[in-house]
């Protein structure tokens, strides 16, 4: 500290003394090679820390000496991004049991009602131990599975914000009261609040200054007049969830209200100096005008006294049409009113709009959309990107955050997004037959509603939606699409006609000849409706070479059809060392365990490479990664096992479930080689993936392997095809056989040809098809 | 009324003179400023080119006193837009320079910024050989250590 009464000199030279620490960095050229970042104090790199999740914080701890217990301190949890849909339960202790903070200043958590019931308590506790200011917990789908926090959660001095996201199940309190001292800011989404259960847990919070309920079933009245401290009231309805139907709140200062086409009453709001309307609207066709502008103009009695008031699109819309029709509005004595509007066909913006109705399933898929958003960025600078998503938590921040965390693709500015409410008409269980053509019409009906609610310039699908582009065409947009196969495929007819069950032809159809023709017609006339609306796009970009035969047969547009290879990001594999050890051998298999992917028949050629070959040579030993998505596949795993020991290679293979990305990583950067068994994989990135690691491929002889992945590269083979048990067993021999350079050199060119499918070079390409399309449009 | 202005003085020696209310929102400036209020600061392990980033930041984010209540919702989405990109532009070396500057004059909300930039190159980085190269940490570890914390940070599948 300075000392007071010194002089001007002192305190400057306490200016000096205070940067000293970071005074060794000063004299050097900024750019050159030194590390700063390790030079911090630990409260800033905790703080750097803390808006990572803690898996990857934890990463941090093998770089060096001076981060091997930083993260451990870190006075933030983050547990939302963990294998969200399995088991985490052993990774989440474990992590807990080296933790070393004893203050946590957040906590979050998102857990699986499947699997990690009998953990939670503990993990609630845990972090209420080490006095938690905010708290974060969030319950997915449940089922039948119910879940009620310990008893314990409602007596917290601690607790400063707390957001608790059930799946519509009761809050169940304890018979104590609730006791939350100094909890400041609540938000509760999707719980049963009954009004007692509210009057408690409002008794219990005696400095609240914010309340937050999405979507809460049950509370009918809203009463909060006790709530002396409580500044702001957000409350989201809507027509399943009817929430609140009176709201009594006398004491607060600002109101966000999105209300749903029932019927809601402002019984008192009387210091409210700022508010923000709006209705949330679900099937236009059901709305009764008269009772909504009744609705609305009661409302805006009750807000003469705001001085800050915003309207939503469909609020003002009511309102627009009172005016019109003439019926006197409450006069307002607002000094400062906003007024939210889309822009309508007519002021078409310019701009590209995404249709991607699932935004987070954390595929392929998904990557090429980031990656696409990212190169129309930087190709046309001045347009706009926009997503039609179906996930309403998902907003512009959340999905650019999304890109860079899970795809590493940082986009140069978030995209704006529109929330589409008629998802379930594209989600197969609406339709248990006739999937695709219900699939295919529901995917109009939602593109229908995203493109009323905004029609850009480019309507850009990146997901297969071809039913869309004949809608998108209507509406007067450019219609630009990444395909990764055909909805239907030349060979799905012809299975069906030679009479083959498969994975998606059912037994019972393939043993009946009257069924098999109906479904032969259904996929006949399908294929040709399908061909139809491909034929509206005016660029179809594919996947790889086999992709673009069969949308060439199907669409007929060859001219406007270009194959771009999607971005694989590669590049952590890459730089793995190709040097392996030969003793034993490793083989790697990484794939799901779908039916598709062929499982056996590469355990079985294993088997029969372990017969023919010498027992000089060291013995191979055989990997299976993969995750489990439901119980079919865990029975194939447990098959799979079975027939190891039948063959009695049980002691040559090993099995590893559901492993992390890290674990993938070190296995690859293990083997010597890497089998893929699917037939016709329309492109192949597991292969891909094998050829950047290093790993030799042995891939199934048809399609993407095929056409367009394992090829030479200057002159150079880099990998293997196979087709039948023999050729495949043929194949593993020989990589045993290599000489270690031979081997080598053969990852080497696989390596590099793996180069030809990167996130760089998706980039280029899908530039370079795009923009025809896009100059055109300008002129 | 004219504003009152105050000057700041790069390691080089170059003079930046600013507006006091841009300059306060360091908390060691706004304290040396109230402490001895007609004097040059020497800021001598700051270049000028990371100052001038640094008071262009301050720039930005300066709150009109006389604007009254004028922080619209609208407007501080596009303060948060302006920081993403003002802190995209900037190269990591440079960016870690910024980093310490905020630290070293106490501006919160700068050191929020660069703080979260950092934490999103971290997690854009595959492994942990690419976050070393990024920050060109070196690594200190032996192997048999590595191999350790690596077996450590293995989840059980």
């Amino acid at each position: 500290m300075v000392d007071e009464g010194g002089n001007g000199d002192g305190a400057i030279a306490a200016l000096r003394i205070y940067g000293h620490q970071d005074h060794k960095t000063k004299a050097r050229d900024s750019s050159d090679g030194v590390d700063s970042i390790s030079s911090l104090p630990d409260v800033i790199l905790h703080t750097i820390l803390s808006s990572l999740p803690t898996e990857i914080a934890i990463k941090t701890s093998i770089l060096s000496k001076r981060w091997r217990h930083v993260w451990s301190h870190t006075p933030c949890l983050s547990f939302d991004w963990i294998r969200p849909h399995g088991p985490k339960g052993d990774i989440i202790n474990k992590i807990l049991d080296r933790y070393k903070a004893r203050k946590v200043m957040s906590f979050k958590l998102s857990a699986s009602l499947q699997y990690d019931i009998p953990y939670v308590d503990r993990w609630i506790e845990f972090a209420m131990s080490r006095n938690v200011e905010n708290m974060s917990l969030e319950f997915g789908y449940s089922g039948d599975h119910k879940y009620h926090v310990p008893d314990s959660f409602y007596i917290s001095n601690s607790f400063k914000q707390l957001s608790v996201k059930y799946s519509s199940i009761d809050l169940k309190l304890p018979s104590f009261p609730v006791s939350w001292t100094s909890l400041k800011i609540l938000y509760l989404k999707s719980c049963k609040v009954s009004e007692e259960c509210m009057d408690k847990i409002l008794s219990g919070c005696p400095i609240l200054e914010s309340l937050t309920l999405h979507f809460c079933d049950k509370l009918l009245v809203l009463d909060l007049s006790k709530s002396l401290s409580l500044r702001t009231l957000v409350v989201d309805r809507n027509i399943w969830v009817p929430g609140p139907k009176q709201i009594i709140a006398p004491h607060i200062h600002c109101l966000k209200l999105k209300n749903s086409q029932l019927p809601c009453t402002l019984v008192d709001v009387s210091s409210v100096k700022e508010a923000r309307m709006e209705i949330c609207f679900c099937a236009l066709e059901d709305l009764k005008a008269d009772f909504l502008q009744a609705m609305v103009l009661r409302m805006l009695e009750k807000l003469q006294n705001v001085d800050k008031l915003a309207f939503g699109e469909n609020f003002l819309t009511v309102l627009t049409l009172a005016e019109l029709r003439r019926v006197p509005i409450p006069n307002l004595k607002v000094k400062d009113l906003t007024l939210e509007t889309m822009i309508s066909q007519k002021s078409r913006k310019q701009a590209v709009g995404f249709f991607h109705p699932y935004t987070n399933d954390g595929g392929g898929g998904e990557r090429v959309l980031w990656c696409a958003v990212k190169a129309i960025q930087e190709e046309t600078p001045d347009l706009d990107c926009i997503v039609f998503t179906g996930d309403h938590d998902s907003s512009s921040d959340s999905l650019s955050r999304r890109a860079v965390d899970r795809f590493g693709v940082n986009l140069l500015s978030p995209p704006k997004v529109i929330h589409l409410n008629k998802r379930k008409w594209i989600e197969e269980a609406t339709y248990p037959r006739f999937t695709m053509i219900g699939q295919s019409l529901g995917s109009v009906y939602l593109a229908w509603e995203a493109l009323r609610k905004f029609t850009p310039l480019y309507f850009v699908d990146t997901s297969g939606y071809a039913f869309t582009y004949p809608l998108a065409r209507l509406f007067g947009c450019k219609v630009v699409c990444y395909t990764h196969y055909p909805t239907i495929s030349l060979d799905m007819i012809s299975r069906v006609r030679s009479r083959n069950s498969m994975y998606n032809n059912d037994a019972s159809i393939a043993k009946s000849n009257w069924l098999s023709t109906c479904k032969v017609v259904y996929y006949r006339a399908f294929s040709w409706l399908y061909g139809m609306v491909g034929s509206c796009t005016h660029l179809a970009m594919v996947n790889s070479s086999w992709t673009k035969s069969h949308i060439e047969v199907l669409w007929r547009i060859p001219e406007r059809i270009r194959r771009v290879y999607p971005p694989c990001d590669t590049s952590g594999l890459q730089t793995l060392p190709l040097e392996r050890s030969s003793d034993p051998p490793v083989f790697i298999s990484v794939a799901q365990f779908r039916p598709e992917k062929a499982h056996m028949l590469q355990l079985e050629a294993f088997s029969l490479a372990l017969e023919k070959l010498d027992p000089g040579v060291p013995r191979p030993k055989l990997q299976f990664v993969g995750s489990c998505r439901n119980e079919s596949d865990e029975e194939r795993l447990q098959k799979l096992k079975d027939r190891a020991v039948e063959l009695k290679v049980n002691g040559d293979v090993e099995f590893y479930k559901n492993a992390m990305y890290r674990e993938l990583v070190a296995l690859l950067g293990n083997a010597v080689a890497g089998m893929h068994g699917m037939i016709d994989e329309h492109f192949g990135i597991s292969v891909v993936e094998y050829m950047a690691a290093g790993a030799i491929p042995i891939a199934h002889n048809s399609a993407g392997p095929k056409m367009d992945i394992v090829l030479e590269e200057d002159g150079q083979r880099t990998g293997f095809l196979a087709e039948t048990m023999e050729e495949y067993a043929e194949a593993i021999v020989e990589v045993v056989k290599m000489s270690e350079t031979e081997r080598v050199k053969m990852a080497e060119s696989a390596r590099k040809r793996a180069r030809r499918f990167s996130e760089q070079r998706f980039s280029e390409d899908f530039k370079t098809a795009i923009r025809p399309v896009f100059t055109c449009a300008k002129k | 009324m004219s504003k009152k202005m105050i000057v700041l003085k790069s390691s080089e020696g170059v003079s930046f003179v600013v507006e006091e209310a841009v300059a306060r929102q360091s908390k060691i400036i706004s304290f040396l400023v109230e402490e001895f209020p007609d004097r040059e600061l020497p800021l001598t392990n700051m270049t000028s080119e990371i100052l001038r980033k640094t008071i262009e930041y301050c720039k930005k984010h300066v709150v009109e006193d006389d604007g009254g209540g004028d922080s619209s919702s609208s407007s501080s989405g596009d303060l948060k837009e302006w920081d993403v990109k003002f802190v995209a532009e900037i190269d990591q070396p440079r960016l870690m320079d910024l980093l310490m500057a905020a630290n070293y004059l106490d501006i919160p909300s700068l050191l929020d910024v660069t703080c979260q930039k950092v934490a999103d190159t971290i997690a854009a980085c595959n492994d942990e050989k690419e976050i070393r190269a990024t920050f060109n940490i070196e690594n200190d570890f032996t192997e048999e250590e590595v191999e350790a914390i690596r077996m450590e940070n293995q989840y059980p599948i």
